[in-house]
């Protein structure tokens, strides 16, 4: 796919262009200009991959293989990669507490199959401290895998583009890497795990980690207020900012994560030795939340982002392949 | 792997500039300051030494350094934390968190929220809990973690001895918050007891609701025997009237809940899992008791409420 006639963007409204510089490795420059959407222009989000609920599981201590296998099981990353393609992956490097980042092979796999699809860059995107990637041992693994790691400078606002959102209920506008506009394909690979508003995250929630930190703190209410009106408030956040993003593929990691003590941990730590791939983040969400005994309709980030058509959340409507690897 | 390279001069170097910074700034800022200092240093720790740059964060910037996790944080009342790594000469490694809170009671609060309920009580701090693969203590102001990757003997005694190291640096000492003394001895499981400062640390431990239920400011929970008694305090008897109405109220449109009905003062109801819940409003409190047996939530109500009466004003 040619970067300059059919680019396809991650967001559904336009963006509007910032000149940006990123720190990390290679000190990438952001282009704006003529391969940004303008003001106002809908950009597509349509998807190359197959776009239904099905959902592979793999489970199995051979997390490299069993990440390939869980792809394979939904087609291969050819459905979603292709020759020349600029993939943006976004994996959950928090802190290196057990059970609470992506755990490094899964993310490795998905990098090394990115490569072998014939992506031209595979780039790990993220706002969070280099420190976080290279203690987690994330950096490292991408690193062999002919990845890279491409971090915001999560203080400076001018690398992130407001991103108007026209069916939120709760947010208005987000403010997304503006780094994104220069990648073809988008790959969520967060870890499933807990969190302490709201018991539970996911794919779903992972996207804040490509909105500006400024801007997700308005996910959070006026002076740390934590009521339920709040928890829902970010909940409801979450399934606004999700409108504006759409993932090609989604990979997480469910093989170790906390079950208490999220979303940094430490906790009680639950090893279902899973991976879950598929492109209906929401069937996702609500597959994983049931892994540690929650229900999907009292996950509300997951209900907010069923109403919104996102997906599906009755997981009896979901085609679910699970291989014992 | 992880890199955990040990960071010798350029480790100091930063801690030196960080700490430069922060004396050369206002009052609050030497207490920055004095947070930095009571990190374990080389040689302080059984041969545990720093293999990072501190991070640190003040105020609202916890969200950079935890995200999400930060929320709760505030609700009990939250000044600064600093976390760091630490490796020894088998190149293990450990993770070290501390937080600084506003009060002691929020430190005893962030202690009782983060301790899981399987924890070994240790004589370190003002409380200590060891669990699988990490330890949480309290001291003063003070909130510890320490951070295991593995559960061995050798990990395990590094968490002692780097919590022991940063817990002596520490010289305040907390009192447990007063409101504790309501709960009735006889069958008290300590380590259930769970203080809270609002509503994400209520919401955390049982889901009354999806509206503000009981608009927790001070509260606890803890199992006693087969039974979990929640206690809340308002700033007067007409503000605990207020929410118990509040309470009965939502309760009663509650989807979840069965049977809710308000008689002689008395709440009662059963919730999602076929628990009975009965509940009174007493001075500037409000106490439930959820269990199997009515009959004996009633008389554990009776003791509650005669230990608040004996420990009001």
């Amino acid at each position: 796919m040619s970067s300059n006639v059919s680019r396809r963007s991650f967001i559904k409204q336009s963006a509007v262009v910032g000149a940006s510089s990123f720190i990390g490795a290679g000190m990438l420059s952001c282009q704006g200009g003529e391969d940004q959407p303008a003001t106002g222009e809908a950009a597509s989000a349509t998807s190359r991959g197959p776009r239904s609920n099905a959902i592979s599981v793999v489970t199995g201590d051979r997390y490299f293989d069993n990440t390939i296998l869980a792809v394979d099981q939904i087609g291969g990353m050819g459905q979603f990669v292709s020759e020349g393609s600029r993939v943006a992956v976004l994996a959950n490097p928090q802190r290196n507490n057990p059970g609470a980042f992506t755990r490094p092979a899964v993310v490795a796999a998905v990098v090394s199959m990115c490569r072998e699809a014939g992506a031209e860059r595979v780039s790990c995107l993220s706002w969070q401290p280099e420190q976080n990637w290279e203690n987690t041992g994330i950096a490292e693994a991408i690193s062999k895998e002919g990845g890279e790691l491409v971090i915001a400078d999560r203080r400076d606002e001018s690398l992130f583009n407001p991103v108007p959102i026209p069916s939120g209920v709760a947010l208005e506008e987000a403010r997304l890497m503006a780094e994104l506009d220069n990648y073809d394909v988008l790959i969520d690979v967060p870890i499933t795990k807990d969190h302490a508003g709201n018991k539970f995250t996911g794919t779903l929630k992972n996207f804040m980690g490509l909105n500006s930190p400024e801007s997700n703190q308005l996910f959070h209410q006026e002076n740390w207020t934590t009521d339920i009106g709040a928890i829902t408030h970010l909940e409801q956040c979450i399934a606004d900012l999700n409108t504006v993003i759409t993932p090609d593929l989604c990979v997480v990691d469910a093989t170790e994560f906390i079950t208490t003590g999220g979303p940094f941990g430490p906790g009680d730590l639950l090893r279902p030795q899973k991976i879950v791939a598929g492109t209906d983040r929401v069937a996702i969400d609500a597959y994983c939340c049931t892994l540690w005994g929650l229900a999907p309709h009292d996950i509300i980030a997951i209900a907010k982002a069923f109403e919104h058509g996102l997906g599906e959340m009755d997981l009896s409507k979901v085609q679910i392949s699970e291989v014992q690897a | 792997m992880p890199l955990r390279t040990r960071y010798g001069f350029s480790y100091y170097a930063a801690l030196l500039s960080t700490v430069g910074y922060l004396i050369g700034c206002s009052s609050q800022q030497t207490t920055e300051n004095s947070l930095l200092s009571l990190l374990p240093q080389s040689g302080e720790a059984d041969g545990w030494s720093p293999a990072e740059p501190p991070q640190h964060a003040v105020g609202d910037d916890l969200f950079f350094l935890i995200n999400g996790g930060a929320e709760v944080y505030h609700e009990y009342g939250f000044e600064q934390a600093a976390v760091l790594s630490y490796s020894d000469e088998n190149n293990r490694s450990l993770n070290l968190e501390m937080y600084e809170m506003r009060d002691p009671a929020a430190a005893y609060g962030i202690f009782t929220f983060k301790r899981g309920d399987d924890c070994l009580s240790l004589d370190i701090g003002d409380g200590s809990c060891l669990q699988d693969y990490y330890l949480n203590l309290w001291k003063g102001r003070f909130l510890i973690t320490v951070i295991g990757f593995d559960t061995e003997q050798e990990t395990r005694d590094g968490l002692v001895s780097l919590a022991r190291s940063a817990a002596q640096k520490i010289d305040a000492v907390g009192r447990r918050p007063p409101i504790l003394a309501w709960l009735p001895r006889v069958g008290l499981d300590e380590t259930s007891i769970r203080y809270m400062r609002g509503n994400l640390a209520l919401f955390r431990s049982y889901e009354f609701g999806t509206g503000n239920v009981f608009g927790v400011t001070e509260g606890l929970t803890a199992r006693i025997g087969e039974q979990v008694v929640f206690a809340f305090q308002y700033s007067s008897e007409s503000e605990a009237a207020r929410w118990f109405d509040t309470a009965f109220e939502q309760l009663s449109q509650s989807e979840k809940f069965r049977n809710v009905a308000l008689r002689d003062g008395t709440l009662s109801g059963l919730d999602p899992d076929d628990q009975h819940l009965v509940g009174i409003r007493h001075l500037n409190c409000i106490v439930l008791v959820l269990g199997d047996e009515p009959q004996a939530l009633t008389e554990t109500l009776g003791i509650v409420k005669q230990r608040i009466s004996s420990h009001s004003g």
